[in-house]
């Protein structure tokens, strides 16, 4: 195998703000520009779950989209199987892109009102099977997912919010992916029924050998389902560890800042450490760290340099002054093992 | 048949009265042939001597010619119903034309963007600077000065068709280009990208059923509207030939004879446009509302 | 003055028959207590809020009910009697105040419009006042910020704007619906931190209306659960968080993921809530309830009070004793 199964190197994705054509014809200053997603690098092995973690803004969601095809990288590298993704969704080879599949956040969205169930889930093969094979996969597909035969002709808007992300799930597993990007498809759920959605995204994963990159803004339900975990900020990956590291010995002042924010259900009454002031805007990123601004242990290198990706002693990759390690070896790993 | 039901299931009486005025023009126009008393178009049906004569309650009426006759002893009753299916024919093909010009345009617009839809919208910009008549009349008249005297005859219709057509594309690329931009947001349209489906099978078969709403919404409208411009350009003489009178050109050869007394050649024929076009627009002011699957289930 | 609703009933009138979404809600908050009214999506929570500031418009209707703020009690079913207590009587604070805000308007002119609706002030006075709100609620330069328009401000800001547009003409109760799920977890913990201290300044009796039982530890006195348009628990918080009665409002404990205990699968509760019109015979929780027994299928069971909490369940959970 050359390298893990999904790797990412210095992906980067920048939007420029649209302005009208004059002022594009006439302006001499350069359009703004918002640095969405900043030199990202990660790695996944096969039949793992990368989750990806911030809050809004922090470029998680342009990652996913990126991945997936909906967007374009602006420089970078994204291998699946050490074979380069380039480009959007079309223009990718066909056999490579099946691989790939995602589930969305809001499940009043992501299926087609005026689609049958049978169609929707089997929408990935469309053209490959006869109506009657569709049929039957359409059958098989929702008993995976928890969901009966007699679904099969009716329409999203008979099925309840958890019952539409199972749809979602299987429509996804229809063309048989080894990788699925999940965009927050929980957080529009009740407590009871993500439970449901996240115990079956795991069984799934789990009894298919599934890759699975897991964004979510809730760290509690980040730290249920995945192996490792990469908190983003402002765009960039500022923190990088197995789960148990980062849960149990966070490094990033940021990542300690969020853990500490979450409240447990368990104690109630405790007041919240919270984070002092907002997330900056994505145009205007503040210079050396991004977060310097809110963070309790800024010191005046903070402001000037932006930290590097380092590795500590326990096994994480961080961005931070503060936080000792060996720096972090740029190549990537699948040209390393094709090199020796 | 799901959505026949489907669209008689949300609407009220109103709806259902004006649907019903429209089913029986359509099936009086359909079947003209067996339904009208005279063949109007077979010069030899007519004998002058039935000229000018007042609808059968007058006492000067006949009974074989109910709604009286024109100068040239047409029955006012026969030309009425094939003018009815002129007209009614014209529009239709004239809206469902300018659908198809519209949602293509739209469609392809909003889904693909960048300098086609910017072309695409300014071209829709200019168009409506003109108005519908003055663009009628100019295709008309281009076309009666460019083509032989013949084959302009024969082509006649075509051209009112196209004509009011290029004149009504608009509303349907603006509303298509509009529901493109929303549904092209949505996870199902996304979903669809990701499986790298080629882009003119995601808008045929995810993007185009979910705008379909207002469009039809514009069609109803627009019917009424094409009709009612066929007939304009008929009124005014630039319109369909003379040969196969629709409405408008009844209206027209009737008004003449006003002043004359002879009011019924141009009551009734004004009498059943009017009818046609509010029937229309009543019937499809309703059946909007039925066609929404998810208006038809239980509140949740 | 403890703020008090009795009895409220709400149905959705069908041509088959009116469908009950909320039946015989009440409950009592007294001044600076906050009252977290929790419960999963079709509960009733959402209608229950709008009921109390006018917001229920045909086909859903009001059916019973009755309001005791200031020693004045408003019947709910009468709807001109319950228009004017928005905003003077009872506060909202809503989810998403992008929505709430009006982007054509500075964020000043729409609180010194409500101060001036509500309040006799003239214009001066009314954006003095409006300034001070806004620093009071810890928007930073207050009277720059005045002038700015919605779009301007951060999804913080606006909340905190909305919470400010919300206390300004001195409410007893305030009704917040889910006014911290839109925000981001940082940002949510500042907003809570400000209506924990709002709450004890001004002493106003806070209807918390939330689905997020982690917001509900932090900032409410007491919790009640709504199921299917009933309450089935109320506790003061420590005691419901920590030792449950009621089976759901354990299971719903239980499926809550936590950091740390991440063995396995989450402790799922099978099913969903029925709809509103498909409520089962007894119990609306017995079909997915592990202590269900043939009572709980034949008989409701009714919401009983007991020291400082209310139980509807023939087989309780031990609690604490």
């Amino acid at each position: 195998m050359t390298g893990p199964f999904l790797e990412l190197r210095g992906l980067t994705k920048h939007f420029e703000v649209p302005r009208p054509l004059l002022a594009r014809v006439v302006s001499r200053s350069p359009p703004a520009v918002v640095r969405a997603v900043e030199e990202v690098s990660l790695a996944l092995p096969a039949g793992e779950t990368l989750g990806v973690v911030g809050e809004s803004g922090c470029g998680k969601t342009t990652l996913g989209r990126v991945l997936v095809g909906l967007e374009v990288p602006s420089a970078g590298e994204i291998r699946l199987r050490g074979q380069r993704l380039e480009g959007g969704a079309h223009a990718r080879p066909r056999a490579l892109q099946r691989r790939i599949q995602m589930v969305f956040q809001d499940p009043y969205a992501s299926l087609d009102p005026r689609w049958r169930v049978r169609d929707i889930v089997t929408e990935p093969a469309v053209g490959e099977l006869s109506a009657a094979s569709r049929r039957e996969r359409a059958a098989q597909l929702l008993r995976q997912v928890g969901l009966s035969e007699t679904d099969l002709d009716k329409y999203p808007h008979q099925f309840s919010g958890g019952q539409r992300q199972r749809l979602a799930v299987a429509r996804a597993l229809c063309a048989e992916p080894e990788l699925v990007v999940c965009d927050e498809p929980t957080s529009a759920l009740d407590v009871s029924v993500q439970a449901q959605v996240l115990n079956l995204l795991k069984e799934t994963q789990e009894r298919l050998g599934l890759s699975l990159v897991f964004i979510s803004h809730d760290l509690a339900v980040i730290s249920h389902v995945s192996t490792a975990v990469a908190v983003m900020y402002l765009g960039r990956v500022v923190e990088w560890a197995p789960r148990a590291v980062l849960f149990a010995a966070p490094a990033h002042p940021y990542t300690r800042a969020l853990l500490e924010t979450i409240p447990d259900v368990r104690r109630p009454g405790r007041r919240r450490a919270a984070i002092p002031g907002e997330v900056p805007s994505a145009l205007s990123p503040p210079p050396g760290c991004a977060f310097h601004p809110r963070c309790p242990l800024a010191e005046p290198r903070c402001r000037l340099e932006r930290p590097s990706m380092r590795v500590t002693a326990g096994g994480a990759q961080v961005a931070c002054h503060l936080v000792p390690g060996t720096p972090v070896d740029t190549e990537l790993e699948s040209d390393r093992a094709r090199t020796g | 048949m799901r959505l026949l039901r489907g669209l008689l299931e949300g609407t009220g009486r109103g709806t259902r009265i004006a649907l019903a005025v429209v089913v029986a023009y359509v099936l009086l126009a359909a079947f003209a042939r067996w339904v009208a008393p005279q063949p109007v178009q077979d010069l030899r049906s007519l004998d002058l001597m039935n000229a000018s004569l007042p609808p059968a309650w007058n006492p000067d009426g006949n009974r074989a010619f109910l709604l009286g006759t024109d100068e040239q002893g047409r029955d006012i009753v026969s030309g009425v119903i094939f003018g009815l299916r002129l007209s009614m024919g014209v529009g239709f093909a004239a809206v469902a034309l300018a659908m198809l010009i519209g949602l293509a345009a739209g469609l392809v617009s909003g889904y693909r963007g960048g300098w086609l839809d910017a072309l695409l919208m300014r071209a829709a910009d200019a168009q409506l600077t003109f108005p519908a008549i003055l663009v009628a009349m100019l295709l008309d008249g281009v076309a009666r000065s460019v083509l032989p005297r013949s084959v302009h005859e024969t082509l006649g219709i075509p051209v009112v068709i196209g004509a009011i057509a290029l004149a009504q594309w608009v509303p349907f690329a603006r509303a298509a280009r509009v529901g493109t931009l929303v549904e092209r947001e949505k996870g199902y349209v996304q979903a669809a990208q990701v499986m790298a489906r080629p882009w003119w099978s995601i808008v045929l078969s995810h993007v185009l059923p979910n705008v379909m709403g207002p469009i039809v919404v514009i069609a109803t409208i627009g019917l009424g509207n094409a009709i009612l411009t066929e007939a304009t350009l008929s009124f005014l003489g630039v319109g369909i030939p003379p040969t196969s009178p629709s409405l408008g050109t009844l209206v027209r050869t009737g008004s003449a004879y006003l002043p004359s007394g002879a009011w019924w050649m141009v009551v009734f024929p004004g009498l059943a446009l009017a009818g046609l076009v509010l029937a229309v627009n009543v019937a499809g002011d309703g059946l909007r509302d039925g066609l929404d699957p998810k208006q038809r289930s239980t509140v949740s | 003055m403890s703020v008090a609703l009795e009895g409220l009933h709400v149905s959705l009138q069908k041509a088959g028959g009116d469908i009950p979404l909320v039946q015989d809600v009440s409950f009592r908050i007294a001044p600076g207590q906050v009252l977290g009214l929790v419960g999963e999506s079709g509960a009733g929570k959402s209608i229950t809020a709008a009921a109390l500031i006018g917001l229920v418009s045909p086909p859903v209707r009001i059916t019973g009910g009755q309001l005791a703020l200031r020693e004045r009690t408003v019947r709910l079913e009468d709807a001109r009697a319950v228009r004017p207590l928005r905003g003077k009587e009872v506060g909202f604070v809503p989810q998403d105040p992008f929505t709430s805000l009006d982007p054509l308007f500075p964020v000043g002119d729409q609180l010194v419009e409500t101060l001036r609706a509500h309040l006799p002030l003239d214009r001066a006075a009314a954006r003095e006042r409006a300034i001070r709100l806004l620093e009071d609620v810890g928007l930073p330069s207050p009277a720059e910020r005045f002038e700015h328009y919605p779009h301007q401000l951060s999804g913080g800001m606006r909340q905190r704007v909305a919470i400010a547009l919300a206390l300004c003409a001195g409410p007893p109760l305030v009704v917040a619906d889910e006014c911290t799920t839109a925000l981001d977890v940082s940002t949510q913990a500042q907003i809570v931190s400000l209506l924990a201290r709002l709450v004890e300044e001004h002493g106003v009796s806070v209807l918390l209306i939330t689905h997020d039982l982690g917001v509900v530890g932090e900032l409410a006195t007491e919790v009640a659960i709504m199921y299917a348009g009933r309450i089935v628990e109320r506790a003061p918080v420590g005691q419901l968080l920590r030792a449950p009665r009621h089976p759901y409002t354990r299971a719903l404990l239980d499926a809550v993921p936590r950091i740390g205990a991440t063995a396995g699968a989450l402790a799922a509760i099978p099913g969903s809530m029925p709809r509103p019109g498909e409520l089962p015979p007894g119990c609306a929780f017995h079909p997915r309830c592990p202590r269900a027994s043939e009572r709980c299928r034949a008989e409701r069971p009714p919401l009983e009070a007991a020291r400082d909490s209310e139980l509807a369940c023939w087989h309780p959970l031990e609690g604490a004793g």
